[in-house]
């Protein structure tokens, strides 16, 4: 079977069991949109498939490949945290090479809010125009599959339907999980949707079916 | 100086402990480079002994 591949996660906090039965599927060309309650365990689920923390119980395949331990040197998975992560004393050119390719570089550094940020660091970047870096290195990421949380928060509007269209296009050559506090965003762009609740993933086909769960009103 | 020097073998530990354990995201960034926690610590006790070991012979 091709694509990513996450079954049989369980995560437990303090006793009290946050993933219960999880089950997800990612293959390259599609964009999965993961949505949940606060405190559902999206981040939680992210981080374990990434390999940046450890689960109770996990089963994560790449294709034929079964991934067991932490992030690797070969790891075909990257992941955007829902905070800035990026270092404060290297440059935007640096980054953008230590992320992509040259020919994805190229596209990054034609954006005009990254065109005249260059020579600047993190640091000297407004919270918007950092977290727009942020997303834009992982979305053109030299990676098989990219896990993106909270992408749009923090982005200006007229930023966001960008956003939207590069997820579209860029999703021809990998694979996406997505999650936003804004449903909306991820109805937007996601090929499928995954809810969320009680700890198990539920495969949603509808906006009616989030009203039914108790995701929306 | 010898002094001076095995205070790299504890506070290298505890600066990364502070930095990127406790306090930060900045630990994604090395991750979505390849590299793992266990080859980060590594690198970061590496440096405070062979510090505090140069430091012996100064």
């Amino acid at each position: 079977m091709n694509g990513l591949h996450v079954d049989s996660v369980t995560k437990s906090f303090d006793g009290k069991q946050i993933l219960t039965d999880v089950y997800l599927g990612c293959k390259k060309g599609k964009i999965v949109g993961l949505l949940g309650r606060n405190g559902s365990g999206k981040s939680t689920l992210l981080q374990i498939i990434f390999g940046a923390r450890k689960a109770d119980t996990k089963f994560i395949r790449i294709d034929d490949k079964v991934i067991t331990g932490s992030t690797k040197t070969t790891n075909p998975i990257k992941y955007l945290p829902q905070n800035h992560f990026l270092p404060k004393h290297l440059k935007v050119s640096t980054l953008i090479k230590l992320f992509c390719t040259p020919e994805n570089g190229v596209r990054i550094k034609s954006h005009p809010v990254i065109n005249i940020s260059l020579h600047k660091k993190p640091l000297q970047l407004s919270g918007g125009e950092r977290r727009l870096l942020e997303v834009l290195l992982l979305i053109y990421s030299n990676s098989e599959y990219t896990l993106l949380d909270e992408s749009f928060n923090g982005i200006a509007p007229v930023y966001k339907d960008e956003i939207k269209s590069l997820l579209k296009k860029q999703s021809r050559e990998k694979g996406f999980i997505i999650t936003d506090h804004d449903y909306r965003n991820i109805l937007d762009v996601a090929t499928r949707i995954i809810l969320i609740h009680d700890g198990a993933t539920k495969h949603i086909k509808n906006k009616d079916e989030l009203i039914q769960w108790d995701y929306i009103p | 100086m010898q002094f001076f020097g095995a205070t790299f073998i504890v506070f290298n530990p505890f600066f990364h402990f502070w930095f990127y354990e406790f306090n930060s995201d900045e630990y994604y960034f090395y991750l979505n480079l390849g590299l793992s926690k266990l080859q980060l610590w590594l690198f970061t006790v590496s440096i405070g002994l062979i510090t505090g070991v140069i430091t012996i012979f100064l």
